[in-house]
């Protein structure tokens, strides 16, 4: 499948593996994932939505819908990731939820500043975890209707 | 009396009471001294005047013999002129020894002495005889003097001594007016030299007493200044000898007490430095505890969510593969990160209390504990649950923070009253001038009062976790909570019979202080 017709759903921007892999099979579970993509630092994150690197060949206009985002990430962080798709005119309409470990009123103060959709803070009990990751793949997916110029 | 005089001289200074003093004293003496030199010079000069008196009457006599035994006034004229002559003579009168009048010259007024005149002639007849002149009568302005005139034999040794025949008398009045006026002079000069000489103490006195008193006021005025908290107060080294060793004592001392002062001051300036050093060091290694606590809780949050969660996978995707104690020992791994984790987010919780920045505002307590209560009460829809709420001082606190403590103490309370029956909780407080007072009371299974100093520490309980969960850090994160408002918390109960756990926060008044 060309790289440029590939419609994207969910972008994931998670670093570690065992939390990306526990969110992946949740929205797999509810058949969320097909339209899913993992990258594992914030540099690959923005080369992905700004069609930049490695992700140069990809049309923008093809998403993602959601963007689920962790905060700790190598190379370029969360936060960072955050302000950059919302100063961007192209990329401020797609949902941003922060899905990460930290309950830092600083951190979420931040978020909201920054123009975030959401905060989620994970838990530790996988059911929980994988309840809350599956309703957030429902809600933004199915649920929210985005503005026609998103598509 | 002795008192009030001693407050009255109390509101004078030394110089002045020494002064007043002195003063009064001089002009007392130098009054005495002028009345009683004066009274000596007058009573000197009045018997010598009453001396002269007899003294010209005297003379007057013997030289009008003649004249009484010629019975002419003419032979005497010219002596009784010259008798009138004498200061303070007014009149001359000259009698023959039947008492008629020879001669009369100058004024007189027979009234004035009218009745000494009679007495001193009745005594005259009465004594025996009389030769010189005698003060005959005093009235208040003179002094009438007479003396007998006898005639004079001539002395001869071939006569026998005959005794003299009395011709008459002569008599003089002499006026006192001299005598008042030597009397006036005398007092006004005694007067004034008494009170010059006492002026004169007087302004001596005051130039000593000036020389010893203001080195003394000028030391008493350094050693308020140097009380008032000067530096550098040193005093003049005047006035007399001991006075200026008084003033050197006085500067020896400031200058010891100023190098102590300086000594204390710069040691207690090391010392606070040193305090500030280590409470920065103290603060420095507890914060990077917590950091430490923090992060390590907070990065184990992960591998158990994996744990968990594959767990949870291994269950669910290759149970056909299990035997059921394989599942059993995967469901207890399972439980055990669980738990994990929930004490993990108690020990999140707990720090974060510690970090959180105080926002301070009003808190309406009762709005968030019935709010609280409701979705407690939801989570256990199988227990009947009553949260009474009584008298309720206003809180002035964090909203969150606050929001914590009733979530806690509410839970608690809950957690620990029966399950069979009504289970009634009661929040209530009562107001303080510094802090007020606020508690929530249950009825259940309460504790032992010998373990209450376990209630508040961090993961020590008293109750097992198999009859009660729980991490043990809930009242810990309550006693945190309170402490970083400036509050306390204590805790009262018996076994079965209930618990009250009681919480102070100090009123706004007070904390805006």
């Amino acid at each position: 499948m060309n790289d440029e017709m590939k419609e994207v759903e969910i972008l994931l921007v998670e670093d570690n593996p065992t939390d990306a892999e526990l969110a992946i099979r949740a929205l797999k579970k509810s058949n969320l994932a097909n339209k899913l993509v993992w990258v594992k630092d914030g540099a690959e994150a923005l080369d992905f939505l700004f069609a930049t690197g490695a992700y140069s060949g990809r049309n923008i206009v093809n998403g993602p819908k959601v963007i689920l985002l962790d905060l700790r990430l190598p190379k370029v962080d969360g936060m960072e990731v955050l302000r950059r798709v919302k100063d961007d005119t192209r990329t401020r309409a797609i949902p941003v939820v922060v899905l990460t470990s930290s309950k830092e009123d600083r951190d979420v103060a931040e978020s909201y500043q920054l123009g975030v959709n959401s905060y989620i803070s994970k838990p530790v009990e996988f059911d929980e975890f994988a309840k809350t990751v599956a309703e957030l793949g429902l809600y933004w997916l199915l649920v929210n209707r985005p503005p026609s110029t998103a598509k | 009396m002795n008192r009030i005089f001693t407050s009255f001289l109390r509101k004078f200074t030394f110089q002045r009471q020494l002064g007043i003093t002195i003063t009064l004293g001089i002009f007392m003496l130098a009054l005495f001294s002028s009345v009683v030199g004066s009274w000596q010079g007058v009573a000197r000069a009045r018997s010598n005047l009453l001396e002269q008196g007899r003294h010209i009457t005297e003379n007057l006599a013997r030289q009008s013999s003649l004249a009484l035994i010629y019975a002419s006034a003419d032979n005497a004229v010219e002596a009784a002129n010259a008798t009138l002559d004498f200061p303070g003579v007014v009149s001359v009168e000259i009698r023959d020894a039947k008492q008629r009048t020879l001669l009369s010259l100058g004024k007189i007024d027979p009234a004035e002495f009218q009745t000494q005149i009679e007495r001193a002639s009745g005594s005259d007849k009465s004594g025996g005889r009389q030769t010189s002149a005698v003060l005959e009568a005093e009235s208040q302005n003179a002094w009438r003097f007479s003396a007998p005139v006898y005639s004079h034999p001539p002395s001869s040794p071939f006569h026998e001594a005959t005794s003299p025949e009395l011709l008459g008398h002569v008599a003089i009045t002499l006026s006192k007016a001299t005598l008042t006026q030597m009397t006036t002079g005398i007092f006004v000069a005694n007067l004034t030299t008494s009170f010059s000489f006492a002026l004169l103490i007087l302004f001596l006195i005051r130039l000593l007493s000036k020389r010893v008193t203001q080195p003394l006021n000028q030391l008493s005025a350094c050693m308020e200044r140097a009380e008032a908290g000067e530096l550098q107060v040193r005093a003049e080294l005047a006035g007399p000898q001991d006075i200026a060793d008084m003033a050197h004592a006085f500067n020896s001392m400031m200058s010891v007490l100023e190098e102590h002062t300086a000594k204390i001051r710069q040691l207690n300036t090391e010392l606070e430095q040193r305090v500030t050093r280590r409470t920065a060091q103290l603060e420095a290694a507890n914060k990077e505890l917590e950091e430490f606590s923090y992060s390590m809780s907070h990065d184990m949050r992960t591998p158990l969510r994996a744990l968990d969660g594959f767990s949870k996978i291994l269950l669910d995707e290759h149970s056909a593969k299990l035997d059921d104690e394989g599942k059993r020992l995967l469901q207890v791994l399972r439980d055990n990160s669980q738990r994990m984790g929930r004490l993990v987010d108690d020990i999140l919780r707990y720090l974060h209390m510690g970090r959180r920045k105080i926002e301070f505002s009003a808190v309406d307590i009762a709005g968030l504990a019935s709010e609280i209560f409701k979705a407690l009460q939801a989570k256990a829809s199988a227990r009947r649950l009553r949260l009474e709420i009584g008298m309720l001082p206003p809180v002035w606190g964090d909203k969150e923070m606050i929001r914590e403590v009733l979530q806690s103490l509410l839970s608690n309370a809950i957690k620990f009253s029966p399950t069979d029956a009504e289970a009634v909780i009661e929040l209530g407080g009562t107001a303080g001038e510094e802090e007020n007072v606020y508690s929530v009371r249950d009825h259940g299974v309460g504790f032992d009062m010998r373990y209450v100093d376990k209630l508040f520490r961090v993961f020590e309980r008293v109750h097992p976790t198999t009859q009660y969960e729980g991490s043990g850090i809930g009242l810990a994160i309550v006693k945190r909570i309170i402490s970083r408002h400036g509050g306390r918390v204590w805790a009262e109960g018996k076994v079965n019979e209930g618990a009250a756990i009681y919480f102070t926060l100090p009123t706004k008044e007070k904390n805006h202080e």
